[in-house]
């Protein structure tokens, strides 16, 4: 072996002939004078054409980013094209016989002819690029052209990547349509094989979570991180230069390992549709496993009874086989080979099925059952989301600019970490009585998971050993009850409180403070920055002195502080309950004299909103979603003074908790800009005192949205 | 000198090389013959340094050639269909060339274009077969190689471009020592032209040497006798070719001619031609003697 490893070693001596080089650039201008002419076209052509159109005479900035988005995919098409011309004499046995007798040692010969590919397709697309990146700084303002810059140089190196598998196919392969086809698909097999990845682990594995998104695409398909760092609109990973640089490592690794393909490629093999005997049998089958997978998982999530049965299979088998004999067919050329073909198809179908079925009934060999060890975990970080705001934040910040602000809770205390793993059981031992599945019997279980009584959680643990193990679960909201023993811990708070949170630790503007009564009704403003800074303090310091089960059995709400915190322009405006346990809140109310106050007469009205008897499903959609246009409610008129009688029995809620409390809708103010907040919500506690207000009232019907949203749209 | 040692090729399973030894003397013009498939190609592109022995080695004047390109300056492959770039001209095809070989003439160049002229801003594509080939001649003799290798690059021709051709290089071997390797089935032509001839068969090198060596070496009679007389009456000479029409039998031998001649008269024949025997007639017998084509 030592000859090789000396010839390999070469390999990094290639040098580059200039004057080949140049002749390559010379013999290629007219593609380059096409392709700038095409490029011109689309990119500053077209956003000229539409300022001239344009009756306003501005230029549209989405015209300039569409333009950049086709010259992206020209460059894409570019890099697809041209090698597969300038090495087009790999292809014809004739042609590489003269090419290989050459005076050149062979990798100067490919380190020059790849290095022309590479000029032929930047040049069209450096110039357009500069071009149609000045005229687009200079007719828009507010264009960073230092950014369009940046891409710039994110592009030609993501270039280089792109090019690197079109080049492997093509040392693999022996004609320019096998050399074109299968560079397609080595293209393609990544982003196939994550969405097979997520496919198969949302379906058949409880606990699943992929995490980041998309991280693993912009890690193995080049194309994908060519758009994802140019347009910023996937962009998954924070810093785009790193993964220009890890794209720039793998091309100059690659590279290496295409020059060294192409050195002990073999002449012989040309015209045949592969040089390598290994190339079809490897890329054919990773890529029939992979949609065989992708199909049986997608089938088993549409089967509501059984994991996997004859009739789930029918369609991978069939599609895969016929996709598969095409390649053969293709790769033989002819039917001589299909019976072997069929053969192999068997084979490869026997062993992924055999892994599915394996994979699927070991629970992915342990992967769902599995709950780590205390001891063995160095640290915890926990997201729990649920409908009614009990073990997470009240907010969903899913809709918001603070949903990537969220603060996880990270816990490192052993006994934290044993209650996270105590509840990680709680969890496995609920599912255990479902058998382990989610989505499936999700659909079964309505009757136990309702929106309004489900959460979510995401466990991402730290091993000892610096490993991740990452669990996120659809969860009854009883099984999360291990979480209470966490409730009075600064990362509850932050997590539940993260507008507050951030508030009080980060550079965030509390740019609103109201003190309003639990009926909504005089409110209060605090003015003073110090002050409003003052009281979320004060509010933390209750919030953490309460014991668990001051957190667990909730005191009266008295009132509500109504705050708005802003950063970047984006503000987050939350009502927080103030409860008369909140001690420390309460005294600097009324030390800075902003007491929160009830009057015992008001011309205030409420709207008293009864949900319906039908069962509890019926506010879980409507309410919350589209249908609730349709929705007819009961509802009566009821006097401040009847209201008071009910301020004992409010409690925080969202749109998910009609169906356990009834709705107080105060009439007086306007407040279009946040109806759900201004939804007062009164517990079941409060029956028999509502039967009584009841009693000489006459009840109403009317649509919802009608009820709600004319009440403050006007 | 180049020299094949011990040189082994395969290609997956088919064995087409097996141990060859060679020398080819600097300055000859050697004709490689063979039936179809024995390796000739292989063999040319093996000393051209387009592929690699799997055993053995191939030097040019004690030098390795493959993915050598300081000895492949000096030898010039031109394959059976010359090759060309993508809608190139002539003088296109002479900057690819000059590139890589410094030793390009455009003094010999512009010569060899008057001599023969050719449209050189006419895309070669274009062009017939043979001018093709002549095309590819100027080229190659432009570059002024010291070893040239023509794999059956006169075969297909009409005979007025092939006497073109073969006078181009007998020319340019008249002013310089150049060393030629031609492949070809048609051996009249390679008689004309190659002053050493190599036979490869069955995987080796079965027969080398001067033309009018081997030929010297095998001889032609016409022998009749009075009475009927069996076959087995030549037992004594090595007959690679017999035929018998009659008491009359044509034979072909190898061996010393007087030798030969004198087992004949003792066969007491009544009569005895010698007949004139070419290179092609060789090269038929002794691949039939070797079982080639014997069965059709």
């Amino acid at each position: 072996m030592k000859w090789r490893q000396e010839d390999m070693e070469n390999l990094f001596k290639a040098r580059l002939n200039f004057h080949y080089v140049s002749f390559l650039i010379k013999r290629n201008i007219k593609f380059m004078v096409l392709a700038t002419t095409f490029m011109f076209a689309l990119y500053p052509l077209m956003a000229f054409t539409q300022f001239v159109l344009d009756a306003s005479g501005t230029y549209s900035p989405y015209v300039f980013l569409t333009g950049r988005i086709f010259l992206t995919i020209l460059l894409v098409l570019s890099v697809f094209i041209v090698p597969l011309n300038l090495f087009s004499y790999l292809n014809v046995k004739r042609n590489l016989d003269v090419y290989h007798a050459l005076p050149i040692k062979r990798k100067d010969l490919f380190l020059s002819t790849f290095v022309s590919t590479l000029i032929i397709i930047l040049i069209p697309y450096t110039l357009i690029y500069t071009f149609g990146g000045v005229y687009n700084v200079l007719v828009i303002a507010d264009v960073d052209g230092l950014m369009l810059f940046y891409n710039y140089i994110y592009s030609i190196i993501i270039t280089m990547a792109v090019l690197i598998p079109i080049l492997f196919a093509m040392m693999n392969t022996g004609t320019a349509i096998d050399g074109f086809l299968y560079s397609g698909l080595l293209h393609v097999i990544p982003p196939i094989a994550y969405g097979t990845y997520l496919v198969f682990g949302e379906t058949m594995l409880l606990g699943f979570s992929p995490n980041p998104d998309l991280l693993f695409v912009l890690f193995s398909t080049p194309i994908y991180a060519l758009f994802d760092l140019n347009f910023n609109t996937t962009r998954t990973f924070p810093n785009p230069w790193a993964i220009t640089f890890y794209w720039f490592v793998f091309s100059l690794v690659a590279t290496w390992v295409v020059l060294y393909l192409y050195k002990i490629r073999r002449s012989e093999k040309a015209e045949n549709p592969f040089t390598n005997k290994w190339f079809f049998p490897i890329v054919v089958t990773t890529l029939i496993m992979v949609v065989q997978v992708f199909f049986y998982s997608l089938f088993s999530n549409f089967n509501n009874n059984t994991l996997i049965d004859a009739r789930t299979l029918i369609f991978p088998i069939v599609f895969t086989f016929v996709a598969y004999m095409i390649l053969d067919v293709i790769a033989h050329r002819g039917f001589r080979h299909f019976l072997k073909g069929m053969l192999a198809f068997a084979i490869t179908t026997v062993i992924t099925l055999s892994s599915f079925v394996g994979l699927t009934l070991t629970r992915g060999f342990g992967y769902v059952t599995n709950v780590p060890n205390a001891n063995n975990v160095k640290e915890v970080e926990v997201i729990v989301q649920d409908s009614l705001g009990i073990y997470g934040p009240l907010r969903q910040y899913g809709y918001d600019s603070f949903t990537h602000q969220m603060k996880p809770m990270v816990f490192d205390d052993p006994q934290h970490i044993e209650i996270i793993t105590q509840l990680h059981q709680s969890i496995l031992d609920g599912y255990k009585e479902i058998d382990y599945q989610k989505d499936r019997l999700y659909d079964s279980m309505i009757g136990e998971f309702r929106f309004d009584n489900t959460g979510s959680v995401t466990l991402t643990y730290t091993m000892n050993t610096g490993l991740t193990v990452a669990r996120t679960y659809q969860t009854n909201i009883q099984w999360l009850d291990p979480l209470q023993q966490l409730f009075n811990t600064p990362q509850y708070f932050a997590h539940s409180n993260t507008p507050l949170e951030l508030a009080l630790t980060d550079n965030y503007d509390i740019t609103r403070l109201e003190i309003n009564n639990s009926l909504l009704s005089f409110p209060v403003l605090i003015n003073n920055d110090d002050q409003m800074k003052q009281l979320i303090t004060h509010y933390k310091e209750d919030y953490l002195a309460k014991t668990i089960s001051q957190h667990v059995n909730k005191s009266v709400v008295l009132g509500f502080a109504n705050i708005a915190i802003c950063a970047n322009q984006n503000c987050d405006k939350t009502y927080y309950p103030i409860r008369d346990d909140d001690t420390k809140t309460l005294n600097y109310l009324k030390q800075i004299g902003k007491d929160i106050s009830f009057s015992n007469t008001s011309q205030n009205n409420f709207t008293l909103l009864i949900p319906p008897t039908q069962g509890s499903d019926f506010f879980k959609n409507s309410v919350s979603g589209y249908m609730a246009y349709d929705l007819e409610v009961d509802f009566t008129q009821i006097s401040y003074e009847e209201a008071l009688l009910l301020t004992p029995f409010i409690e925080v809620g969202n749109t998910y908790s009609y169906n356990q409390h009834v709705l107080l809708i105060p009439e007086l103010t306007p407040y279009p800009e946040d109806i759900n907040n201004k939804l007062i919500f009164i517990t079941n506690e409060a029956n028999e005192i509502i039967r009584g207000i009841l009693e000489d009232k006459t009840i109403e019907k009317s649509n919802y949205f009608e009820l709600v949203n004319i009440r403050y749209l006007d | 000198m180049i020299t094949l040692h011990q040189v082994s090729k395969s290609f997956d399973d088919v064995h087409v090389l097996d141990q060859v030894d060679w020398a080819v003397r600097k300055g000859s013009v050697f004709g490689l013959v063979g039936p179809n498939g024995a390796g000739k190609s292989t063999i040319l592109r093996l000393i051209s340094g387009v592929i690699s022995a799997d055993e053995g080695e191939i030097l040019l004047e004690n030098q390795t050639i493959y993915d050598n390109p300081d000895v492949k300056k000096r030898i010039l492959f031109l394959a059976d269909e010359p090759f060309f770039l993508h809608q190139a001209t002539m003088d296109e095809m002479k900057e690819f060339y000059r590139i890589f070989y410094p030793s390009f003439s455009d003094e010999s160049y512009e010569k060899l274009c008057q001599n023969f002229p050719v449209a050189r801003n006419k895309k070669i594509n274009d062009f017939s077969k043979g001018m093709k080939r002549q095309v590819g001649l100027i080229l190659a003799l432009s570059l002024n190689p010291d070893v040239l290798l023509l794999d059956e690059s006169f075969d297909g021709l009409d005979p007025v471009m092939r006497l073109t051709l073969k006078r181009f290089i007998a020319r340019e071997l008249e002013n310089r020592e150049m060393t030629v390797i031609i492949s070809s089935h048609n051996l009249r032509e390679l008689e004309d032209i190659c002053d050493q001839i190599a036979l490869i068969d069955n995987k080796k090198i079965v027969m080398s040497g001067e033309v009018d060596s081997i030929k010297g070496e095998f001889h032609k009679f016409q022998i009749g006798y009075q009475q009927e007389v069996q076959p087995t009456i030549f037992d004594e000479l090595d007959v690679i070719h017999q035929e018998r029409v009659g008491n009359v039998f044509t034979i072909v031998i190898k061996g010393d001619l007087v030798n030969c001649k004198k087992i004949i008269a003792n066969t007491q024949p009544v009569l005895l031609n010698e007949l004139p025997l070419n290179l092609e007639e060789i090269f038929v017998y002794e691949m039939e003697a070797r079982g080639y084509g014997k069965s059709i």
